[in-house]
This record gives structure tokens, C-alpha cells and sequence, in this order.
């Protein structure tokens, strides 16, 4: 789709307008940890420890048929969907820190929001992953 | 099959609790997810900085967006020194921002693995969100 400037800024602005930042650090989230996953789940073995690969399991059941296209496009998003959820659960903790709050007041340079997202980003991957 | 971009699986054998969970009989999106979150992220923390590209492009992404709020669209776009012309105007402007960030957080970060599924989602965001607006978000949902 072809997008002029101005509505570029029409839809930049009404984005910002009912989701705000954090809306768009959760939608960044969200589409950052479905690559993640997705490129885990189309890795090849690492012999010796695993013997089959992801690749094939993501695409072939157990009787050495292919999904259909509507089953494998439906997993993709389920597994879009958990991501969103995931990534909310990375948003409460920046907003726990009130990095988007103390970046607005100038109390936080770029570098900083940068290891605090780092730091939030890890810490909830650790601790509710881990 | 499937695999043009594929990954090393972890050197680790809970991989294969990932692989158990993609069977049929297993096959359930939340668990999936947290089972290779939790794999991944216990056998790639000491590893790779695999939080570092995206909190890069979450700062550089909140900057621009703070300024087109502050000073107005077309100034924030050229504050990014990004050219605009008649076509592409999404792809340049998620190229340009991308390129900032790229720059921000060095080579060996930004062409990594992890760098590059970074760009993916930093582009398709910015794409999504000024193609489509709110629908960026809804349609996931």
C-alpha cells in the first residue's frame, strides 16, 4: 500500500493519540519477540543433543503430512498473540519503572532509556521465563 | 524445510522439551512460547546481547515519536536528516530511523543475528503504524 506523506503523519498521530508510547513500545515488543520465535522455531538440529529440528515440526504432524496452509497460518497467530501478551508483561515493568514518566521530564538521556528498557526487557524474560 | 533463515538450535538439551512442544498433542501457542523463551533466554543470556538491538530501537523509536508530537511530523522527519520524496515515504522514514539506531549501537550489534530481527520488527512497526494506524495493533488482536 502506497502512503502519502500526510497520511503517514494522520496515522502516526492517531496512533499516538489513543495508544500513546506505550503502545508503541508494545506493538515493537510484540513484533520483536514473534522474529524471536520464529527464528527458534525454524532452527535446524544441533547434534548431538537434538536430533530432529523445529523446522520440520512447525510445518509436518506426526504422520509425515504437511498442515494445511489455514492450520499453520492460524498457529502464527495464536503464537502472534501470545507475543502481544508477552510483551505487555515487559511493558508493566517499564511503566513499574516509570521510564517513559522520568524520559519526559528530562530526568533520562537516550543511553539511559536504552539499558532501562535493556535491564526490564531481560529481567522479565529471566524471572517469568526462568 | 522452511528454514532459509534458520537458527542453530541452543547447545542444550532442554531443546528438546521446545521440539516435544510443537507435536500435535502438545501443540498449544502459550505453551510454545514460554517454552522457547525460557530455553532461549537461559542458553542465550551470557551469550548474546539479545535485549540490546530492540531497546535501542525502542529509544530511538520513543525520541521520534516524542518529536512529532513536540515539533510536528515533517520537522521530526527532517530532524532525522531523512529526504522524503514523492514515493516510498514509509519504507525511507523506517529505513532512516533504523539507520540511526544502526549507527547508535555499532556493527557488531546491529549485524548480528538479533540485530537483524530487531530491524525487521523496528521497520514493520513504523511501517504498520503509519499505514495503517490503529489497525497496526488491532489486527494482531
Amino acid at each position: 500500500m502506497t502512503v502519502d506523506e500526510a497520511t503517514a503523519e494522520k496515522n502516526l498521530k492517531e496512533f499516538l493519540e489513543k495508544r500513546g508510547r506505550k503502545g508503541f513500545l508494545q506493538l515493537l515488543l510484540k513484533n520483536y519477540l514473534y522474529e524471536l520465535l520464529m527464528y527458534y522455531l525454524h532452527s535446524g538440529s544441533s547434534k548431538p543433543s537434538v536430533k530432529e529440528d523445529t523446522g520440520f515440526e512447525f510445518y509436518v504432524d506426526r504422520t509425515g503430512h504437511a498442515y494445511t496452509a489455514s492450520q499453520i497460518e492460524k498457529f502464527k497467530k495464536d503464537l502472534e498473540a501470545e507475543c502481544l501478551r508477552e510483551a505487555g508483561e515487559i511493558i508493566g515493568e517499564i511503566e513499574r519503572l516509570e521510564i517513559i514518566r522520568k524520559w519526559d521530564e528530562g530526568l533520562l538521556t537516550d543511553p539511559a532509556v536504552t539499558k532501562l528498557i535493556q535491564e526490564a526487557f531481560e529481567k522479565i524474560m529471566k524471572s517469568i521465563r526462568g | 524445510m522452511g528454514t532459509s533463515r534458520a537458527a542453530r538450535a541452543p547447545a542444550t538439551k532442554n531443546w528438546s522439551k521446545v521440539i516435544t512442544s510443537l507435536k500435535p498433542e502438545h501443540r498449544n501457542a502459550r505453551a510454545i512460547a514460554g517454552t522457547v523463551f525460557s530455553v532461549a533466554s537461559t542458553a542465550l543470556g551470557t551469550i548474546a546481547p539479545w535485549s540490546a538491538p530492540i531497546s535501542y530501537g525502542a529509544s530511538e523509536g520513543l525520541r521520534f515519536i516524542s518529536n512529532v508530537r513536540t515539533h510536528g511530523f515533517q520537522s521530526a522527519v527532517r530532524d532525522e536528516s531523512i529526504r522524503l520524496t514523492q514515493q516510498f515515504v514509509v519504507p525511507r522514514i523506517s529505513n532512516g530511523l533504523w539507520q540511526v539506531v544502526a549507527s547508535k549501537m555499532g556493527p557488531k550489534i546491529a549485524d548480528s543475528p538479533f540485530g537483524r530481527l530487531a530491524e525487521y520488527a523496528f521497520k514493520k512497526t513504523l511501517n504498520g503504524i503509519m499505514t495503517k494506524g490503529l489497525d497496526a495493533m488491532e489486527e494482531t488482536r
